[in-house]
């Protein structure tokens, strides 16, 4: 019996390595949320001992009450913040229910990728330069029918109420809410149920809302409340296209956060924790109110059949959402490349009237250490990410073969905390934590900032289809090969070859839009595309802007291409490895 | 010679199976059958290296006078064949059986082998051949090639007609145990299908062991 037992193990030490590295993953992106939580709640309630404030006491809270501006902030926020959360949820079940399944929608999913990688900035100041009162599309309205000689006085973009925030924001989370349905879909067969409930009476739609929904629902919820907290929270994006006097809340705290006046540092942690408490209370109550909606749902339901009419305008709709949503997209690209190229461009004429080269000739000396920035964090930040996900994924395979499974649902939980938790709630926190190490401005510093937000991204890519991975594949591998490490080099990595380049890509890519992390960890020390575009697009430059904002787009498109063009050619003759 | 005695694999302290013994010689082959559950596709993960550890077998498991335990997966020489052929998609055919073979070898060595091989195989030429493109009939030729190829001391057989037509099937079992019976090794079979199990094997049935064992 002892015989078994004594079963020689070559790879024990390799085994404990695995064993180590979830705990340092986990460590490594939730340790700077835990700390700076609680670097963010000192302050707010007084004890900052970097400031010689040694006693708890309410004063900041009541400060930030009194601040100027805060109600109407508030109002602001929860008009952009919870807006842009309904209005790309609805416009996902709209798209759903009008779409899929259907040849369109797979052309949706090819394009999805590139869309996602577009940074928020980019993305508003593209959107900026198409709506604002000078833009391109009442040129192109003048140019067609001669309206609109003058630019209006009133503006679409950076409106007072926060409107067009809500819808800049949910144009750019409604492509992350497809994404993160896709892996879902598959699993509802909804072909089959749209079939059945059809034989049965129900429309289409009666059975995507009454169906379908609820449970695609469910399983997005966690991306769903990373959005909601994303939008009441995001500052570049605010800045960009949110409202001014007073700004959302996010921007309001982090302007207090970096006021001269230090002692507006406490206020600003005030803030930040009324704001994280907020978010807390509004995700809360997003889940509470479920049970009440699902049993008037089976209510309903039992009541038998209701809807019968087959017509479904949905389907035009959804077309229509589609076209425009992929339309803005795609304008906000070609005019904020006519800008880069402007030399005159006066209203109302609809293309430049002189272009030139200058504005990208003019932002050399300015782009060298942004750029060279950012693809080290990029660069850096994706690779260690990459790494240390698939030595997790391996370790749950070998926790897999000891018959101990990962719990997968715990794991996504945690994953999602770095996504629902707001920046500007813990960042403070965790820079005044550095400054006590003094590592504040330093580039692993920032590296690790960076990290918190690109591991959970790479991990959420990559695992699902590492986990779908045949090991009996490996095994054949390890009986044919001279190791274990050989069998994994030549086998399972290059069969995840397109997987694992698809996530180190999304890991640049989130990388590349931080900008709140880059601006307080790096301290003023450090500048990225992304904080220069931002920068710039709160001046006046618009040439100088839309340069920026093509570099700081273009990045993430190059790895993208990259991380699709390098597997189509290593297995241009290998049909299987084609597929996905 | 692989010799099993007095085997067992034990899950949570209880046997999966009664005591088995056998002794194989070259091109000696064991039917193994029993009902799905009995443990048949763990002895197979025993005997290869890759059992899952809340496992634990006892009993004698050796493979010419050496004590399997004491190896690693790849220091046993034994060769697998699946149910599916599991060729590497990303490899062409050349790859696939290049990948069994011992390294070290020139590469005149290893083209001579592989062309061999294939020839002897009916699929001159197919060496080049993405194995997206090959039929099944021959996707399952090319598995045990690449088996074969890597010189095991024993080959294990992992219900690897199943997933065949009937036609198919009756042709490609022959061709298996006569290529097996060519190396000189001896082989497991398990299958569900007396059927699949070749003439004058030896045969084993995996039992539930009686409860008061």
């Amino acid at each position: 019996m002892t015989s078994s037992l004594s079963l020689r193990r070559p790879t024990s030490l390799w085994s404990a390595i695995l064993a180590i590295i979830p705990w340092l993953t986990a460590a490594l992106f939730l340790l700077p949320i835990i700390v700076g939580l609680l670097g963010t709640w000192l302050p707010a309630f007084g004890y900052f001992p970097a400031l010689n404030e040694h006693s708890l006491s309410l004063t900041p809270w009541r400060q930030w009450l009194a601040y100027p501006g805060v109600n109407s902030s508030t109002v602001k926020t929860l008009i952009s913040g919870l807006g842009a959360s309904f209005l790309a949820l609805a416009m996902l079940l709209l798209i759903l229910i009008g779409l899929y399944p259907s040849r369109l929608f797979q052309k949706i999913e090819k394009a999805l990728s590139p869309v996602l990688s577009v940074p928020h900035a980019a993305f508003a100041i593209g959107l900026g330069f198409l709506i604002a009162p000078s833009g391109w599309l009442l040129r192109l309205v003048h140019e067609a029918t001669g309206w609109v000689a003058r630019p209006p006085v009133w503006s679409l973009f950076q409106d007072p109420y926060g409107f067009s925030l809500a819808v800049t924001l949910a144009l750019k989370e409604l492509p992350f809410l497809l994404f993160m349905s896709l892996a879902v879909l598959p699993s509802l067969k909804v072909h089959r149920t749209l079939w059945l409930m059809r034989g049965m009476g129900y429309s289409r739609r009666a059975t995507w809302l009454w169906m379908l929904w609820p449970q695609l629902y469910r399983q997005i919820r966690l991306p769903f409340f990373a959005v909601v907290a994303y939008s009441l929270t995001v500052v570049d994006l605010a800045l960009i296209a949110g409202p001014t006097t007073p700004p959302t809340l996010s921007v309001l705290i982090t302007r207090l956060f970096n006021d001269p006046d230090l002692s507006l540092r406490t206020v600003g942690a005030a803030g930040a924790t009324a704001l994280f408490l907020g978010v807390l209370l509004i995700l809360w109550a997003l889940r509470i109110v479920e049970k009440p909606l699902a049993w008037w749902r089976n209510r309903t339901l039992r009541r038998g059949r209701q809807i019968t009419r087959h017509t479904c305008p949905e389907r035009p709709i959804a077309i229509l959402l589609v076209s425009i949503t992929g339309l803005l997209y795609l304008l906000g690209l070609v005019v904020t490349t006519l800008w880069s190229l402007t030399l005159r461009w006066r209203y109302p004429d609809w293309l430049p009237e002189s272009t030139s080269l200058r504005a990208w000739s003019r932002i050399t000396g300015r782009i060298e250490d942004p750029l060279w920035c950012t693809l080290q964090l990029a660069g850096l930040a994706s690779l260690i990410a990459i790494v240390l996900v698939i030595l997790a994924l391996e370790n749950e395979v070998r926790l897999k073969q000891m018959n101990r499974p990962v719990n997968t649902r715990r794991v996504l939980w945690l994953l999602y905390l770095p996504l629902v938790v707001p920046q500007v709630a813990f960042i403070f926190g965790f820079q005044v934590s550095l400054i006590g190490l003094r590592w504040d401005g330093t580039f692993p510093a920032l590296l690790w900032s960076h990290l918190v937000f690109v591991l959970p991204y790479v991990f959420l890519t990559l695992s699902g289809p590492y986990r779908r991975f045949d090991e009996r594949y490996a095994w054949v591998a390890r009986t044919l090969s001279s190791g274990p490490f050989t069998a994994y080099w030549r086998v399972k990595f290059p069969m995840l070859l397109r997987p694992i380049l698809y996530a180190v890509a999304t890991g640049f890519a989130v990388s590349i839009a931080q900008y709140l992390p880059t601006l307080f960890v790096g301290a003023g020390r450090f500048s990225t595309l992304t904080t220069e575009a931002v920068a710039m697009a709160t001046g006046s430059d618009r040439r100088m802007m839309a340069v920026m904002a093509l570099w700081q787009q273009s990045l993430p498109l190059v790895m993208f291409a990259l991380a699709t063009l390098i597997p189509a050619l290593y297995f241009r003759n290998r049909r299987e490895m084609m597929q996905n | 010679m692989f010799i099993l005695d007095q085997y067992q694999i034990h899950l949570q302290g209880a046997a999966l199976f009664a005591p088995l013994t056998a002794q194989l010689s070259s091109r000696d082959v064991l039917a193994i059958q029993g009902p799905s559950g009995s443990g048949k596709s763990t002895l197979l993960a025993d005997i290869c290296g890759v059992l899952n550890p809340v496992f634990f077998s006892t009993g004698a498991l050796t493979l010419n006078d050496r004590n399997l335990r004491d190896l690693s997966v790849d220091q046993r020489n034994v060769g697998i064949l699946f149910q599916d052929d599991l060729l590497f998609p990303h490899l062409n055919v050349y790859d696939n059986l290049a990948f069994g073979l011992p390294s070290g070898l020139s590469r005149d060595v290893r083209d001579q082998r592989i062309h061999n091989a294939l020839e002897e195989a009916g699929l001159t030429g197919f060496a080049p051949r993405d194995i997206a493109t090959l039929s099944g009939g021959q996707r399952s030729r090319i598995a045990l090639l690449r088996t074969l190829l890597s010189e095991p001391d024993l080959i294990l057989l992992d219900e690897p007609f199943s997933k065949l037509d009937q036609q198919l099937r009756t042709q490609f079992r022959g061709w298996v145990f006569e290529h097996i019976a060519e190396q000189n090794i001896p082989s497991i079979l398990v299958t569900h299908d007396p059927a699949d199990i070749p003439e004058g094997s030896q045969r084993l049935t995996l039992n539930k062991e009686p409860a008061n064992a």
